[in-house]
C-alpha cells in the first residue's frame, strides 16, 4: 500500500491536533469540488460573450466605465467622454470582465485548468524524477553522475524560456477532454470540452522532476547500504527488484511531501505560462489575469478575482503539503509543539 | 564426505579514501556437504568480508582480487560459458554477476547479525519471506534466469506496483509456503504472524523468520554471518539448535562466523581462525581446543572465562590487531608484535603449514614445525621496532 498503517495513523494524528491541515483540506476540498461541478455551480457559460453585461462589478462594489464618442459640434469633431456607473447585479455576483463573461463561472472553469496542470504536471515530473532519483542514488558512481549531471542542465533553463521553445516546437498540443456532465447530459453544453494544455503539462513537467530526482536519490544512496537490502540480495532478489519493492516505498514520504508542494508551484507556474498566453485554453486564472492588466485602473476585478483563485490553490496546497510534512517527518514533532 | 566448497588462496580487497585494505588475505578453507564450519576472530578480521565474497555480496568498494570459490554445483558446471570449472565444480569467481545472483537464495544463502534491521520496514514479514520462494520457484523453473515473462520491470509497472497493496505481489501458493517456513522455524501462530510487520516481531522471532527467509530456496549452504549477535543468551541457544535442526533435516552446510567461542564450541565441526584477513588456524573442533598451535588461538581460548576456576583470563592477549591498509601491514607475522612466543622467524611472513602428522590441522605460523625457543624470543610488541630494524 501507499502508506504503511503507522503512516496512516501518523496522517490522522496531525489532521485530528491540529488547525491547518483542517483548513487545508477544507480549502483544497473547496477547489476539487469546484473544479469538478464547474458545470453545476456556475452560473453562466464562462466563454458566452454578452456586451451590454460587461465590467460590472462584484457585489458590493460599484464601477465606473468611460465612454469616449467623437460627436460633431458646431461644424467641430469634439471628443465626449461620458463616465456611466455601473451597479453589482445578482446575476454575476463576482462581476463581469471586459467582454461580459461571468467572472465567478470563469474561476470555477479556471481551476479545472489550474487543478489539472498542477496534478499532471507533478505526475510527469514524478515520473521521470522519481526513477532517475532513485537509480542514480542506488548505484552511485558513474551513473549517478551522468543522470544527475543531466538534471542539472535541466535546472540551467529558465523554466519560461524552455515554454516558450517547446511551444514553438509542438504548439500547445492541447487535449479536448469530453465534459462529463455535458456528455450525460445532466448540464447544457456550456463549454463541452475539458481543454487540457498539453505542451504545458510537459514543460512544467521537464523543469520540475529535477527536484524529485533529487530527493530519490538521497534516499536511495541511504537504502542502497539498507542491511535489509543485502538481505533481499542474499536470497538472490535483483537490482530491479530491490528498486521497486524495498527502495521506492521506503523512499516514497520524502518524495511525497515535495511532490505535494510541487502541485502548488507547478500551479504557479502554470499561471504564469497561461498569462504569457502559451497554455492554448482561456479558461485560466492566468489568462484572465492578463486580460485584465490594461483595466486595473478602472475594474481592478478583473485581474483581482483570478489572483485571488490563484493564491487561493496555492494556498490550500502548501498546507495540505505542510500537513504531510509534519505527519510524515520524523524530525518534527507531530504535535506541532517545539522538539525538546 | 564430499565438499561443497573449497576456497583457495581467496583475497580480497577494498579501496577506501585512505588507501586498499588487505580485508581477506590468501584465505584457504574446505566446506563439506552437511557440515558445519566455524569461522571466529575479533572485529575486522575478515570473517564477514569472507563470507560476503563467498555470497557475491561484497560492497560496491570491495573486490576479490586473487584465488578461487570452488562451488559444487553439477548443473552449472555443465552449462557452456566463460567460466572456470574442474569437475563438477565451479570457481564463483568467474561467473557473470547474474549467474552469481542465481545462484543466492537457492545455492548459498545468509543469515545477518542484526535481524531487525535485515527486514523491509515497509511490508509484512510473510511477503518477503513468500518473495524468497518465488525467486526460488522462477530459478528452478528457468535455470540460468531468474526473470519470468510475467514479471515485468518497466516504468508503468514501477508506479503501478507503488500504489498497489503489497499482497499482489506474491502468489497464493508462495505465501502458504512462506507460512509453512514460518511454522517450520518455530513460529506460533505463523499465519498471522506472516501477515505483520517487522516492527511487530521481536528479535529472535525475526531472527527465526530470516532464518526461514534463507532457507526458502533450499540453498546447500548456509552463511551465518553473527547470528546470535544481537539476541540475548537464551535467545542465542534457541537459535544455534534451531540452525543444528535444520541442518540435520536437510543436509545444509553451514558457515557459521562469530566471535564467541562458545558458540562454534557447540555448533561447529571445524573451525577456522581468522586474525588480521588470514587464516591464521583451521582444525577440528576438538583438536583446536584441545591443542591449538597458533598463539592467537591459545589468546583466544585463555580469554574465555572459566566458571570452574577462580583464575582472571590471561592477558595475553595485549594491543590491538594491526590496520588492515597496505602500509600498516607488517612485513613479517602480522600478529608478531601481540604474540608471547614471537621469534626472530617470526620476521618472515609464516605459510600455512599442516600441524605434524594430519592434514585436518594446519596453522599460519613458525610453530608448526619447531617450538618455542627462548632464546629467540623477541620481547612482546618488539615486533615492529625489529623490523624497522631490518628494513
Amino acid at each position: 500500500m501507499m502508506f504503511t498503517p503507522r503512516t496512516r495513523r501518523a496522517l490522522r494524528r496531525t489532521l485530528r491536533r491540529q488547525l491547518l491541515p483542517k483548513l487545508g483540506v477544507v480549502l483544497f476540498g473547496l477547489l476539487v469540488v469546484g473544479a469538478l461541478c464547474a458545470p453545476l455551480l456556475a452560473p453562466h457559460d464562462p466563454t458566452t460573450q454578452q456586451l451590454d453585461e460587461k465590467l460590472r462589478p462584484p457585489i458590493g462594489f460599484s464601477g465606473q466605465t468611460e465612454q469616449t464618442s467623437s460627436q460633431l459640434v458646431d461644424g467641430e469633431v469634439k471628443t465626449v467622454t461620458e463616465t456611466t456607473t455601473i451597479s453589482a447585479t445578482w446575476t454575476h455576483p463576482l462581476g463581469t470582465d471586459a467582454l461580459g463573461r461571468d467572472m465567478l463561472s470563469r474561476v470555477l472553469y479556471g481551476a479545472r485548468t489550474s487543478l489539472l496542470v498542477g496534478l499532471l504536471g507533478t505526475t510527469v515530473a514524478a515520473i521521470i524524477g522519481v526513477p532517475t532519483g532513485l537509480i542514480a542514488g542506488y548505484y552511485g558512481g558513474r551513473i549517478d553522475d551522468a543522470l544527475m549531471r543531466s538534471g542539472d542542465v535541466m535546472l540551467a533553463f529558465p523554466s519560461l524560456v524552455l515554454a516558450v521553445a517547446l511551444v514553438g516546437l509542438f504548439g500547445t498540443a492541447t487535449v479536448r477532454i469530453p465534459d462529463p456532465w455535458v456528455v450525460l447530459g445532466i448540464t447544457p453544453a456550456m463549454p463541452a470540452h475539458v481543454v487540457l494544455p498539453g505542451t504545458v503539462v510537459l514543460v512544467v513537467g521537464l523543469v520540475n522532476w529535477v527536484w524529485l530526482a533529487r530527493i530519490a536519490r538521497g534516499e536511495a544512496m541511504g537504502l542502497a547500504n539498507a542491511p535489509y537490502v543485502l538481505a533481499a540480495r542474499s536470497v538472490g532478489a535483483s537490482d530491479r527488484f530491490i528498486l521497486r519493492r524495498h527502495v521506492l516505498p521506503n523512499a516514497l514520504t520524502p518524495i511525497l511531501v515535495l511532490a505535494t508542494i510541487q502541485v502548488a508551484t507547478i500551479i504557479l507556474l502554470e499561471s504564469a505560462l497561461a498569462f504569457l498566453g502559451f497554455t492554448g485554453t482561456t479558461l485560466s486564472w492566468g489568462f484572465d489575469v492578463s486580460q485584465g492588466r490594461d483595466l486595473l485602473s478602472t475594474a481592478w476585478w478583473v485581474t483581482t478575482i483570478p489572483g485571488f483563485a490563484i493564491v487561493f490553490a496555492v494556498f490550500a496546497v502548501n498546507l495540505i503539503g505542510d500537513w504531510f510534512r509534519d505527519a510524515l517527518d520524523p524530525g518534527i514533532d507531530a504535535d506541532g509543539g517545539g522538539g525538546p | 564426505m564430499t565438499d561443497l566448497l573449497r576456497a583457495r588462496d581467496l583475497t580480497a580487497r577494498f579501496d577506501t579514501e585512505d588507501g586498499r585494505v588487505h580485508a581477506v588475505e590468501s584465505v584457504s578453507f574446505t566446506v563439506e556437504a552437511g557440515e558445519s564450519f566455524g569461522l571466529v576472530g575479533e572485529s575486522g578480521s575478515g570473517k564477514s568480508a569472507t563470507a560476503l565474497s563467498i555470497a557475491g555480496l561484497l560492497p560496491a568498494a570491495g573486490t576479490i582480487t586473487g584465488g578461487s570459490l570452488w562451488f559444487r554445483t553439477p548443473e552449472l558446471a555443465a552449462t557452456p560459458g566463460e567460466h572456470d570449472v574442474d569437475g563438477e565444480f565451479v570457481d564463483l569467481t568467474t561467473l557473470p554477476a547474474n549467474a552469481r545472483r542465481s545462484l543466492r537464495g537457492t545455492e548459498i544463502a545468509m543469515v545477518f547479525q542484526d535481524p531487525m534491521s535485515s527486514f523491509d520496514p515497509s511490508a509484512t514479514v510473510g511477503s518477503q519471506i513468500a518473495k524468497a520462494v518465488e525467486v526460488q520457484q522462477r530459478a528452478s523453473a528457468r535455470p540460468r534466469s531468474t526473470r519470468s515473462k510475467t514479471e515485468t520491470y518497466g516504468l508503468g509497472s514501477l508506479i503501478r506496483d507503488s500504489l498497489l497493496p503489497t499482497r499482489s505481489f506474491v502468489s497464493e501458493s508462495s505465501r502458504e509456503r512462506a507460512i509453512e517456513l514460518l511454522e517450520r522455524v518455530g513460529i506460533p501462530d505463523p499465519a498471522r504472524r506472516a501477515e505483520q510487520h517487522p516492527t511487530e516481531f521481536s528479535g529472535g522471532m525475526l531472527q527465526r523468520a530470516m532464518i526461514a527467509q534463507a532457507i526458502a530456496g533450499k540453498p546447500r549452504l548456509l552463511l551465518a554471518d553473527e547470528p546470535t549477535t544481537a539476541l540475548d543468551v537464551t535467545i542465542q541457544a534457541q537459535i544455534l539448535s534451531l540452525l543444528n535442526e535444520i541442518q540435520d533435516d536437510t543436509g545444509l552446510s553451514v558457515v557459521l562466523i562469530t566471535h564467541d567461542l562458545g558458540v562454534v564450541a557447540h555448533h561447529s565441526d571445524r573451525v577456522g581462525v581468522m586474525y588480521a584477513g588470514e587464516l591464521v588456524e583451521r582444525a577440528p573442533i576438538d583438536r583446536l581446543f584441545d591443542a591449538p598451535v597458533h598463539p592467537y588461538t591459545q589468546g583466544l581460548l585463555s580469554a574465555v572465562p572459566d566458571l570452574d576456576t577462580t583464575a582472571t583470563p590471561s592477558p595475553s592477549l595485549s594491543g590491538r590487531m594491526t590496520g588492515l591498509h597496505a602500509h600498516e601491514l607488517p612485513e613479517g607475522c602480522y600478529f608478531a608484535d601481540r604474540c608471547p612466543q614471537a621469534m626472530t622467524d617470526c620476521r618472515a611472513h609464516p605459510e600455512e603449514r599442516p600441524v605434524a602428522e594430519t592434514d585436518r590441522h594446519s596453522a599460519r605460523c613458525v610453530l608448526t614445525d619447531r617450538a618455542f625457543d627462548p632464546d629467540r624470543a623477541l620481547e612482546p610488541g618488539a615486533a615492529h621496532e625489529m623490523e624497522r630494524d631490518h628494513q
